[in-house]
């Protein structure tokens, strides 16, 4: 999110330079006006006092908080065309704890599936999710403190420092890792402590959304800031000159910056080291500052959940609240929103509350029993083998979809040609499915326990009746949970092929080769280890004739016409080319081969685990490589970035030649290879790769476990990181 | 206000057209008999491919559901078909490094619309064309069409296309009539006909007597052409014709590719 400004960086930039012309201007004309004053010793002193003072204060700050500086990177998990997506994210956060809690972003640790930490010391260790809040987009991380190179050491960490001190004004560092640039600070004043950034342009009271359906902001004033922040300072700490952190940056760009309170912040982080999460009460109400609505006093209630805490009790659209629990309540504008919500969600779960309310010029009350407030947003999971990815139903969803219950799973996409797609009728995004078999799926946990049983089950049913709501109608569709059998696509059929590659000569060119009114193709490689190599052939040699029959391009549009003739004879079989060589002819016999196979038609495999596609080395990638053929091994098509190949460095166009101490000669031994390695689950992986003209040592380090219990038997990929 | 001495030449005129529209009512009293006769003759030889192609290259991976038209050209269930169309065209994957790979392949037969088990066992990118063989032996032979009974036509001779058309239509046989409008030998010896036809491609061209005259197949330019020239001045063409000889030649190959094991290089 903190890239939602990055492209101010360009105009700024322009300001930035005009301004310098307009104070170079000034400083002209005042050079005119007057003789400048040299600096008395004084002033220099003053000024050198000046400097020293900051940089004394900016390095007591820096010096408290820096330690405890964490960069954070993250695989993410994302779920779309029915299939789990890697990725990867970085971001910031703080030691907040000697036990090693990090605070950071719930933003940065969305979806994420695998965190490392590099601290200060640049020491990289992993660490493992306690806890997400995205409606104030916080999260807590719990670092691996046994992987530290000396367990025992105490680590350094951040204070918090109380946000409500702050004045606009007011000097402020923010700390992190920009654009992943580790260990970066900047400088910067307080520009606003109560921003809002709740609702639209057109003030229409919108809720701002961290990712879809998941509402975030709902309690937070920002403190707004022009300590230069960019993608990759998300997380990091807003540190004031006396060390402390008070705030948590969030959002921004090149010349503003927002940061969450840490008086926000520390709340919500103690609740998720406590509870793993942040218990909160609601009352199902939404309001509106009563600015411009002609009220004197009070909060104008402007929408309320049908069948909430707030509707069973009376209270319904349009009251307009003036006390609560006997104090009385004034909301004028935007800014006064969140502490308002803040002190509903801070109720006991369960609790009362009395409301005393204005509707129609008359007075009421009324009690309302808080309930828990609920994520917005479920959690997903992939179903591979089904081609589709599910949501658990919230009820807010539930509510914002008009459904009747939370019971089900909300389809949330499906795998093109895929057997969801595939079914009749085919499954379609937002269907929520109710039945499998006729078995109810209560929930997202259900669903994968059913998943994996009718999957992990010696004999998978051929067909699966799935019964699913869409838009109110109930449906039954049959779904073919079973994959088929793959086999390797067929070789195109082999032909008779010369091993030279050609270009045509026509009219003008032949004339400039000294041949005029010859036109025919002229040799520009004759491909080594082949019947050509070993035939008098040569490159510059112009081809006129096969076999006595004149083969004369017309145009480019020929190119192919010398190779298509020569497919027309027989393998084994010898031809006659009639070459031009230095202006004589010459006629040259070749034996004829097969076609050799070419990129398209090279074996591949799949590997899910390593989530690493490679195909079978052809003659034509030896002959653009230079790889003679005694270079083997399988080509790298594919690598996911998130994936455990692609965390280990290997990338497309890589040769693999070893895997661990087994040779890799073609895609056969490759197989056998991945086989074993699947079945020892070593923890370290090491692939020899030959990228361009290097060997190169790629050291992968498969996750066994986690992949275990959700990906490697073609399981859902669930997200397991809580 | 006609010149009553133009009559006589009008009444000429007029008998003229009504004898030359006589004749060729005749010939048309015939043509439905012909049609019947190919659809019935020949229109079990015609299947239906179902078959989900997948596709990797591009940035990332897609699937697709698709029904072609197959020829069953042999009565243990072989099935000959443009490889365009039950693998995508091979210059495309060529240019975005990619590949694409048909599976889950069913062979649907007269009404049937579960279908039967195929793999594909063979393919000639350069003909377009490819071959499936039905997986399970049958317990009766299929009808199917008979590559030795081949004809070679001319410039302007009439032909009928045997097509099929999909599942909206029920899969009805259909039959389109055209006449041969062109020949060419580049980039090979293809007919050109004068009109399209109904059915997709793949799909077999007969003489009005019912011998094979050809396959309809899309031409895209080789590997080698492609190399040469800009993408802007590449052609193509869709619905030409490779004469039966041809596919009879290609099919004896791809029999013997299928015949032999893995064909490492």
């Amino acid at each position: 999110m903190a890239s939602m400004f990055a492209e101010r960086g360009v105009s700024r930039r322009a300001s930035q330079v005009v301004l310098a012309a307009v104070l170079l201007a000034v400083s002209t004309v005042g050079a005119r006006a007057q003789v400048p004053r040299e600096p008395t010793p004084d002033d220099l002193r003053k000024a050198k006092q000046l400097r020293e003072d900051m940089r004394r204060m900016i390095s007591l700050g820096r010096d408290r908080v820096f330690p405890a500086l964490v960069n954070i990177e993250v695989v993410t998990v994302h779920y779309w065309g029915g299939k789990e997506r890697k990725g990867r994210a970085t971001g910031s956060g703080t030691i907040i704890s000697a036990e090693g809690h990090v605070l950071t972003n719930q933003h940065v640790t969305s979806n994420g599936k695998k965190f490392k930490c590099t601290l200060a010391d640049k020491q990289e260790i992993s660490a493992k999710l306690v806890g997400e809040d995205p409606l104030t987009d916080l999260a807590v991380l719990k670092l691996n403190l046994s992987e530290l190179r000396d367990p025992s050491a105490p680590l350094s960490v951040a204070r918090f420092g109380d946000s409500s001190e702050l004045e606009i004004g007011d000097y402020v560092m923010a700390m992190g890792s920009p654009f992943s640039l580790s260990r970066s600070v900047t400088l910067g004043i307080v520009s606003n402590t109560e921003r809002v950034l709740t609702g639209g342009l057109r003030g229409d009271d919108r809720d701002m959304e961290l990712q879809s359906g998941q509402r975030t902001g709902l309690f937070t004033r920002w403190i707004q800031h022009d300590a230069l922040i960019n993608p990759g300072n998300s997380g990091g700490p807003l540190v004031n000159l006396k060390g402390e952190v008070v705030g948590i940056n969030e959002l921004g760009g090149s010349a503003i910056g927002f940061a969450i309170p840490s008086n926000l912040a520390r709340g919500v982080a103690d609740a998720l080291i406590k509870y793993g999460e942040v218990p909160r009460s609601r009352i199902g109400v939404s309001f509106k500052p009563i600015e411009k609505t002609g009220l004197e006093k009070g909060v104008l209630v402007n929408s309320v959940e049908k069948d909430g805490p707030a509707y069973r009790a009376g209270i319904r659209a349009g009251d307009v609240i003036v006390k609560i629990d006997g104090d009385p309540v004034t909301i004028r504008f935007r800014e006064e929103v969140p502490p308002l919500m803040k002190r509903f969600a801070d109720m006991t779960i369960g609790g009362k509350t009395t409301i005393t309310y204005e509707r129609d010029g008359a007075t009421a009350e009324a009690t309302i029993t808080t309930t828990k407030l609920h994520k917005d947003r479920g959690d997903e999971a992939a179903f591979r083998a089904w081609g589709l990815s599910a949501m658990e139903i919230t009820e807010k969803m539930a509510r914002d979809r008009r459904l009747d219950s939370t019971a089900g799973v909300l389809v949330s996409s499906i795998r093109s040609g895929g057997p969801a797609q595939l079914a009749e009728p085919p499954l379609d995004y937002s269907d929520v499915i109710r039945t499998i078999d006729g078995e109810p799926v209560a929930d997202l946990a259900a669903f994968v326990a059913r998943y994996r049983k009718i999957m992990d089950a010696d004999d998978i049913p051929e067909f699966l009746l799935i019964s699913f709501d869409r838009r109110g109608r109930q449906h039954v569709t049959l779904l073919k949970p079973k994959p088929e059998d793959e086999d390797d696509p067929p070789r195109e059929l082999r032909k008779a092929w010369v091993g030279m590659a050609t270009q045509p000569v026509l009219k003008r060119l032949a004339e400039k080769l000294g041949h005029p009114g010859t036109n025919g193709f002229r040799i520009t490689r004759v491909y080594p280890e082949t019947q050509a190599a070993e035939s008098d052939l040569r490159v510059g040699d112009v081809i006129v004739e096969l076999n006595e029959e004149a083969v004369a391009p017309r145009g480019m549009q020929d190119a192919g016409l010398l190779a298509r003739a020569i497919r027309k004879l027989r393998i084994d079989e010898s031809a006659t080319l009639t070459v031009l060589r230095d202006g004589q002819r010459r006629k040259i016999q070749v034996m004829l081969e097969r076609t050799r196979i070419t990129r398209a038609e090279a074996r591949r495999d799949e590997n899910r685990d390593f989530e690493l596609t490679v195909r079978e080395l052809t003659f034509f990638d030896r002959d653009e490589n230079r790889w003679d053929r005694h270079v083997r091994g399988v080509l790298v098509e594919s690598a996911e970035s998130g994936g455990w190949a692609g965390l280990g460095g290997i990338i497309i166009g890589d040769l693999i030649q070893r895997i661990d101490q087994h040779e890799i000669r073609g895609l056969k031994s490759y197989r056998e290879t991945m086989k074993a390695v699947t079945e020892a689950e070593p923890k370290r992986v090491v692939f020899v790769v030959l990228r361009g003209v290097q060997t190169r040592f790629q050291y992968v380090e498969p996750e066994w476990n986690p992949v275990s219990d959700d990906e490697a038997k073609d399981d859902a990929a669930t997200d397991d990181k809580k | 206000m006609f010149d009553t001495r133009q009559r006589p030449c009008r009444l000429v005129v007029l008998l003229g057209a009504f004898l030359i529209a006589a004749s060729f009512d005749a010939a048309r009293a015939d043509e439905p008999n012909e049609f019947e006769r190919i659809v019935s003759e020949k229109g079990p030889a015609l299947v239906t491919i179902k078959f989900v192609l997948k596709i990797r290259g591009g940035g990332f991976d897609r699937e697709r559901e698709s029904e072609i038209t197959g020829i069953m050209i042999d009565p243990k269930g072989m099935v000959l078909c443009s490889n365009t169309q039950i693998g995508g065209s091979p210059g495309m994957f060529r240019r975005m490094r990619g590949s694409a790979k048909p599976s889950d392949i069913k062979i649907l037969v007269g009404d049937d619309t579960e279908g039967l088990k195929a793999k594909l066992i063979a393919k000639d990118s350069e003909l377009d064309l490819a071959w499936l063989q039905v997986t399970e032996p049958p317990e009766t032979d299929y009808t199917f069409v008979d590559l030795t009974k081949i004809a070679t036509v001319g410039v302007g001779q009439r032909v009928l296309a045997l097509g099929r058309l999909g599942k909206y239509f029920d899969r009805t046989a259909v039959i389109s009539e055209g006449r041969i409008g062109g020949m060419t030998s580049k980039p090979r010896d293809l007919y050109i006909p004068a009109t399209s036809f109904v059915g997709g491609f793949g799909v077999p061209i007969f003489t009005p007597a019912g011998e094979l005259v050809g396959v309809t197949v899309i031409q895209m330019p080789d590997t080698e052409d492609a190399a040469m020239q800009s993408s802007a001045t590449r052609g193509g063409r869709s619905g030409l014709i490779l004469p039966a000889a041809d596919v009879a030649r290609a099919t004896k190959l791809a029999k013997e590719a299928a015949a032999e094991n893995d064909d490492e290089q």
